[in-house]
């Protein structure tokens, strides 16, 4: 009976394990084509057979016993942290691509040519400082540097917005990732439940799923006995089991612009990303963003306070009548220096000249008003004699002192001047010589200067001279030939910047430009190097579980012939069965 | 660029895929950069590809557009100054034709008609040459100064007015090189006269509030900022002093005590009318400065061994400036307020009343608006007042209202020391040697001569006119005059005849000390005297003035005299002539040699900027090459398999 029965029994085990093993093959060959696919192989293995004779074991035939994913998790854990790196570097490499446009001025449009420009206007105003047409230049060439300032600032802060809107989006889409493993993970444990063999599809697909969301955050995954995996971010779980503890982007204003940040939906607790398109995102968005735009607003005041400080001391073509500061002080009883005071520039004890012109005989009658910033109290407006100066008590000083001007302090706490009639005033000079103003008030508070505004956002030129362009201070002795404070104008383009001191205003905007390129030239290798290890990775993870068709053919042709075999040693035990068969006739 | 690696074991369908796209993505890529760059002409588009070429072009272009600017600038002095240099060859031949009708006139067979004529002629050169003074280049004067709006010569009241400035106008021709680009009138024309000079000084005294930029250091420099550093020996040790931004010497000793306060040293500053001293109290202490500062020896106090008795800063030097208050003046002396004095310039006179006046400012904005054609300023090195003459053809005289205001300020024309040899505009007095000279008729009709020889001051005059009357027994003292200038003969003969200074032996002497013709008859007992020290100016146009009034008044030494400062005067515009075509060459040299500087950076930056296309095109060839190369191996492998040899 046993020549019957386990033979037959034999071609049969053959004839659907081949067919199973067939199938795994044609699957393989029809997934080739698919990147998530993991290449089965079907296990097939011998089956335990009845004895012959007294200890003869001929065995049973085959079984497919299992079809098993071929691969390498470690890898996969690897692939996973490189897709993570890539995504960010190319999320910061584009970003600094556009910053690099921003700042780039091989053109010849940026802020750098206009800032290298601008200075020069200042030569040809001191060529012909009674030119107006040379003084138009220069209002212009100013309102195209402020022009560029907001421009600039405007791209970074819009970049800086744009980066942060797709963090928003980002963080959406990992959420949606995070619940979708959550809920392959039930899947999988219920289908994988009780049996040997792994739910393979869904296994690809959920492997699909994390590699998605690696893109986006740096994730770990931990396997667990059930085939759930979970999904740690840092060292906090995002996904457990059948569970996702959601993700949430929290829009925050901080200063001036929003910054997005990433939150456990459940605990609200941030989340720290090492890496990942967001991660590389946020780092965009703060590093080469919205730092730079502070660099751009440092560099702006100290274009606006170098340039006022020497404007100051000079005189346009015509004296003043009137004139008020462009910049306000916070408490016009604080001492100016300090920081209830609220100016933006250095103020340090000193004094000025103020020339006092009789517009019928052009006689000079020069004052100098002192400034007193010697750490004592603020003196008083009624006793401006003692203590440190204030707005207040410089104006009652002033006025004091002062014949044919009168201080006051307007209802928005600057400072004007307004001549009596019959007389104007000039400052910075006392009727023979020039005179610095050696306490800086007067530029602090933005009487007789440039440029009015505080960063790269508002500057722009001062009103008084748009107005007028003849008021720009060109002369140190109120001539009109006189170009010596427009020369001193223009050798700020090369001097050491007094507010910045690391260098002078281009050299210092030139050097933020570089150090733009340098990032992005860093980026772009950054990107060039993740990019090759994840390919490299790739490569072996592809090496390991992509599928070779000439291999699935070799297998197939191998199955084939097995299950060809098979048939044939059946009909030859349906033979053999006949002839017995026939015997009995 | 991603390589992927070639150490793996099997080769799947999409592993060979994605060597596929992947060689196919960087060789597009290569093509793509080196056909930008090849379209761009540059060595690289954005400057991340290569940073340091990027920065070392902006490095460039600025400087190009830098040196770029200051050949425009020397190309602007170049045409100011070009301008100037033609105006000066006219005024040289206007010199030169003025000077030849001077010598022909000079001669006696001239007549009185045709020096009329004559006259007639200079006088309209002279205009010629205020034309060419006036002269404009694009719209400013050439000859005002720094005032490139204002008509710098006007036919003023008495004379032709310089109402200029005397400042230079300067162009940047490197970052720290200024070039002056004109000469002011006043130094062409000569159109303001050399100042009044007397040995009058009138440095002030150090206040609280003199500020440190208005002094002169005890080393003879401005005193820079810096850092003190004290050592009070076995007392407080060392402590520092910031005087980094002091303003005044007040600030200055303040900043001292506070500091030695603060440190617990026994050390007291104060300040003295020419310095600051400092008062050790007891133990013994050095001053020095802070690493490489010199604001100790600036300030007189460097003591770099410790000493234990006070010690005494070297003396400080406060200039005069516009704000300095009157009673400081002259080492604190001050001035006399109260008297004034009395200005004659020509035909004007004004007599000044600075009663009121508190500063310098005072002063001179009262000398200035007195609208008799002088200008004041504080002199260059800050130690007193210059007045100047501004009108050509006038003469200006500064004397005393019957006090010593004028001589405090160092402003009087004349005084008793002023030397006989100057006087007359440097002719000097007329001195027959051995003779005598003058002779003076007292009231009383006596009379005694005065022998001038030795004379060298006015006030020698004065005593040897006093000696010969006291000899002669003579009652007529000579004295200087208290109001205006000029020496006074007073006779106290009590006679009624005339006083009266005649000329002794054809001596010029009394005309020349401005006691002849004078006469004092009557109840008068006083003789005054001319001040003869006037000053004007002695440029071309008050030369001019003079030939002609000289011709119009047939005076043949007037004319030998102006043809004499003519001559001079041509060699005084040759040289300004040669200052300004060296400041021309200057320019052009300097303008070639930007240009140059220009063209070898525009090299540099093309270097850096530029493409080199051969080896452009030849990456470009090669990255050709390699994309063909992929695209015709990956179908031939990818055409390969087994399935082919099924059936």
């Amino acid at each position: 009976m046993g020549l019957m029965n386990s033979s037959l029994q034999i071609g049969r085990s053959a004839i659907l394990s081949y067919q199973s093993a067939l199938q795994t093959i044609g699957n393989n060959i029809s997934s080739a084509g698919s990147p998530d696919y993991t290449r089965l192989t079907p296990q097939l293995d011998p089956l335990q057979g009845e004895l012959i004779g007294r200890d003869l074991q001929p065995g049973a035939g085959v079984a497919l016993t299992d079809i098993h994913r071929v691969i390498d998790e470690a890898l996969e854990g690897r692939v996973r942290l490189a897709i993570g790196q890539q995504e960010g570097a190319a999320a910061r490499q584009s970003a600094l691509a556009q910053v690099e446009s921003f700042y780039d001025d091989l053109s010849g449009a940026g802020l750098g040519s206009r800032l290298s420009e601008f200075w020069l206007l200042f030569d040809e105003l001191q060529n012909t400082p009674e030119d107006p047409a040379i003084r138009d230049l220069v209002i212009g060439g100013g309102r195209q540097l402020a022009e560029s300032f907001h421009t600039l600032r405007g791209q970074l802060g819009a970049l800086g917005e744009d980066l942060d809107g797709q963090i928003e989006q980002l963080v959406n889409n990992a959420d949606d990732l995070a619940r979708q493993i959550a809920e392959l993970n039930g899947e999988i444990s219920t289908a994988e439940a009780g049996r040997r063999s792994q739910a393979t599809s869904l296994r690809d697909q959920r492997d699909a799923l994390i590699r998605k969301l690696s893109e986006l955050m740096d994730v770990t995954v931990k396997e667990q006995p059930n085939g759930a995996v979970n999904v740690y971010v840092g060292s906090e779980a995002l996904v457990q089991g059948a569970d996702s503890r959601g993700l949430l982007a929290v829009h925050s204003i901080e200063g001036e612009f929003g910054r997005t940040s990433v939150r456990f939906e459940d605990t609200k607790q941030q989340v720290m990303l090492g890496g990942g398109k967001i991660a590389g995102l946020m780092q965009a968005r703060d590093e080469d963003a919205y730092a730079r735009i502070a660099g751009i607003d440092e560099l702006a005041a100290a274009v606006i306070a170098d340039l006022n400080h020497v404007h100051a001391d000079g005189q346009g073509l015509s004296p003043f009548t009137e004139v008020t500061g462009e910049f306000d002080v916070l408490n016009a009883a604080a001492a100016l220096d300090s920081a209830a005071a609220g100016l933006q520039t250095t103020v340090t004890s000193g004094g000025f000249y103020v020339t006092v012109l009789d517009t019928a005989t052009q006689t000079p009658v020069a004052y100098r008003i002192e400034v007193t910033l010697d750490g004592t109290p603020p003196s008083t407006a009624t006793d401006p004699s003692t203590g440190s100066t204030t707005l207040d008590s410089l104006v009652s000083a002033f006025n004091e002192q002062v014949e044919g001007v009168t201080a006051s302090v307007t209802s928005d706490n600057r400072i004007a001047f307004a001549a009596d009639t019959g007389y104007s005033f000039v400052f910075g000079f006392d009727g023979q010589a020039p005179r610095a103003d050696s306490s800086g008030i007067l530029a602090a508070l933005g009487v007789n200067v440039f440029f009015s505004g505080t960063n790269a956002a508002n500057i722009g030129v001062a009103e008084t001279i748009a107005n007028d362009p003849s008021l720009i201070a060109a002369a140190s002795v109120l001539l009109p030939g006189d170009g010596v404070n427009a020369g001193r104008m223009a050798s700020l383009a090369t001097e050491r910047s007094k507010t910045l001191e690391q260098g002078s205003l281009t050299e210092l905007f030139q050097a933020a430009s570089n150090a733009t390129a340098v990032s992005a030239a860093g980026a772009n290798a950054d990107a060039d190097a993740s990019s090759s290890i994840l390919s490299a990775l790739q490569a072996q993870k592809e090496s390991i579980s992509g599928v070779n068709l000439d291999e699935e053919a070799v297998a197939m042709l191998k199955f084939q012939r097995a299950f060809q075999g098979s048939a044939r040693f059946l009909t030859v035990v349906d033979e053999l069965l006949g002839e017995l068969v026939s015997l009995i006739r | 660029m991603a390589v992927s690696p070639v150490n793996i074991s099997r080769v799947s369908q999409g592993l060979r895929t994605n060597f596929v796209l992947d060689a196919l993505r960087r060789n597009q890529r290569d093509l793509f950069l080196s056909e930008s760059q090849i379209s761009s002409g540059r060595s690289f588009v954005v400057p991340s590809e290569d940073p340091a070429r990027a920065a070392r072009s902006l490095d460039l272009s600025e400087a190009l557009l830098r040196q770029q600017q200051f050949a425009a600038n020397a190309m602007h002095g170049d045409n100011f100054l070009s301008a100037a240099d033609s105006a000066l060859s006219d005024i040289n031949a206007l010199l030169v034709e003025a000077s030849t009708i001077a010598s022909q006139m000079v001669g006696s067979l001239s007549s009185r008609e045709e020096r009329e004529a004559e006259a007639e002629i200079i006088g309209s050169m002279r205009r010629q040459l205020i034309m060419v003074g006036n002269r404009e280049f694009n719209g400013r004067y050439l000859f005002g100064g720094r005032d490139t709006l204002t008509r710098p010569f006007v036919d003023g009241v008495g004379g032709i007015l310089y109402q200029g400035d005397v400042g230079e106008m300067f162009t940047r021709l490197s970052e720290d090189l200024s070039t002056a680009v004109n000469v002011p009138g006043s130094e062409l024309f000569g159109a303001l006269s050399d100042p009044i000079t007397t040995e009058v000084d009138l440095t002030p005294i150090l206040t609280d509030g003199t500020r440190l930029d208005d002094v002169t250091g005890a080393n003879g420099q401005a005193v820079p900022r810096g850092t003190l550093v004290f050592n009070e020996v076995g007392g407080a040790g060392v402590f520092t002093v910031d005087l980094s931004t002091v303003d005044t010497i007040g600030d200055v000793v303040e900043a001292i005590n506070a500091a030695a306060g603060q440190a617990g040293a026994n050390v007291t500053a104060s300040l003295s009318d020419t310095g600051i001293s400092v008062e050790p109290g007891g133990d013994a202490v050095s001053i020095t400065d802070l690493s490489n500062g010199a604001i100790a020896s600036g300030l007189g106090l460097l003591t770099p061994t410790p000493s234990s008795t006070t010690i005494e800063g070297r003396a400080l030097t406060a200039r005069v400036t516009r704000l300095t208050p009157v009673e400081a003046l002259a080492a604190g002396a001050g001035i006399d307020l109260e008297s004034g004095f009395i200005i004659t310039n020509g035909t004007l006179s004004a007599t000044i009343d600075i009663a009121e006046a508190t500063t310098v400012q005072d002063i001179i904005n009262t000398i200035n608006n007195a609208g008799v054609n002088v200008l004041a300023r504080i002199n260059e090195s800050g130690t007193g007042i210059d007045v100047f003459n501004q009108a050509s053809g006038t003469s200006l005289a500064i004397g005393e209202n019957d006090g010593t205001t004028a001589t405090d300020l160092g402003i009087r024309t004349m005084n008793t020391a002023t030397p006989l040899s100057s006087l007359n505009f440097g002719d000097g007095v007329g001195n027959l040697s051995g003779q005598t000279d003058l002779q003076i008729m007292a009231k009383d009709g006596k009379s005694f001569e005065v022998n001038l020889d030795g004379a060298a001051t006015i006030g020698d005059v004065i005593d040897l006119i006093n000696a010969a009357a006291t000899a002669a027994t003579v009652a007529v003292e000579a004295a200087f005059a208290t109001t205006g200038n000029g020496i006074r003969i007073e006779d106290k003969t009590g006679g009624t005849g005339t006083l009266r200074v005649a000329l002794a032996n054809l001596s010029t002497a009394g005309i020349d000390l401005g006691l002849h013709p004078q006469t004092a008859g009557g109840t008068a007992v006083e003789l005054l005297g001319n001040d003869v020290n006037p000053t004007r100016t002695e440029g071309i146009i008050g030369a001019l003035t003079d030939l002609e009034n000289a011709l119009r008044g047939d005076d043949t030494p007037g004319i030998a005299s102006a043809g004499d400062r003519l001559d001079g005067l041509r060699q005084e515009v040759t040289r300004i002539h040669g200052i300004i075509g060296a400041r021309a060459q200057t320019m052009t040299a300097k303008r070639q040699q930007l240009e140059d500087a220009a063209l070898t950076t525009k090299a540099f930056l093309s270097q850096v900027q530029d493409l080199d296309f051969a080896e452009a095109t030849t990456r470009l060839q090669g990255a050709m090459t390699r994309l063909q190369a992929t695209l015709q191996t990956s179908t031939l492998v990818s055409n390969l398999s087994l399935l082919d040899f099924l059936r």
